[in-house]
């Protein structure tokens, strides 16, 4: 989801006891809805959603977009708004991972960066609270790489989507990272040191 | 982040899960979201799945033994 006000969005704090009340529509929770205020006073109602299928050669990674819903139900993730409290948005949205990832605790979810203003917003946000949120969630941060391995004799590189490597790196504190090296994805996945919901019913 | 805090989060987000097994329906936006998803649209082989896969296990091994 776009974010208008990129100032205000880039100081996010990621509370996830201050969250807004997020109704899960469906039993998998692969659907929740949560109404957020814009900075003009209107409240708009988000949805969230975690894809129904894994990715076909990745399994156990989930997608997962946010945004306001469109008159034909779909989630609008590119929508530009500018929310009021963006850090109580934000922990909401991560709440709701975090509560899927309970309840499929082999499953991760991805968030696309879709351009580099998102992408690095998304950065700044996991680096800000990455202390908080690392007692929870293992975050990776994923580059594409293009192997330029073929040059055609006329100076036009022959690129293939196979020549594209895909490299998943654990976001860590001390990392630092360059704008062109800037992930473009995120991953989310739940520390495995806590019983999830799913082992305490096996119990 | 404190052990309270911690476990008071979870404990709200398995109650959250068990609220949606309860109450939820086979409610279902509509859309696929991989379609627009720019992992999902360049991930195109076997071989890039496999090798990214493998270097995200190695990556969260990582993690598990920071």
């Amino acid at each position: 989801m776009g974010l208008n006000g990129l100032g205000m969005a880039l100081n996010i704090k990621i509370d996830l006891e201050n969250i807004y009340s997020i109704v899960a529509k469906d039993g998998e929770q692969r659907a929740s809805e949560f109404d957020t205020v814009l900075t003009t006073g209107q409240n708009v109602r988000l949805g969230v959603k975690i894809s129904h299928n894994s990715h076909p050669l990745m399994l156990n990674v989930y997608n997962l977009a946010f945004g306001p819903i469109n008159k034909d139900g779909t989630i609008n993730d590119k929508a530009k708004m500018s929310h009021q409290n963006h850090s109580k948005v934000f922990s909401t949205v991560l709440f709701g991972a975090l509560s899927f990832l309970e309840e499929h605790p082999n499953d991760s979810v991805g968030i696309d960066g879709t351009n580099n203003a998102r992408a690095y917003l998304y950065y700044r946000c996991i680096r800000n609270n990455l202390t908080y949120l690392s007692t929870i969630f293992k975050i990776f941060g994923i580059n594409y790489y293009i192997r330029m391995l073929r040059q055609a004799e006329d100076g036009d590189y022959d690129l293939d989507v196979e020549d594209i490597i895909f490299s998943p790196r654990l976001i860590t504190a001390s990392e630092s990272i360059r704008p062109q090296k800037l992930y473009n994805y995120f991953i989310l996945k739940l520390r495995s040191n806590q019983a999830s919901i799913s082992s305490i019913i096996k119990k | 982040m404190t052990e309270d805090q911690k476990q008071r989060i979870l404990q709200r987000a398995r109650a959250h899960a068990l609220n949606a097994k309860k109450n939820g329906t086979d409610f279902k936006f509509p859309g696929d979201p991989w379609a627009n998803d720019s992992l999902g649209k360049m991930m195109k082989t076997k071989e890039q799945a496999e090798l990214f896969m493998f270097l995200l296990e190695r990556e969260s091994n990582k993690a598990d033994n920071e």
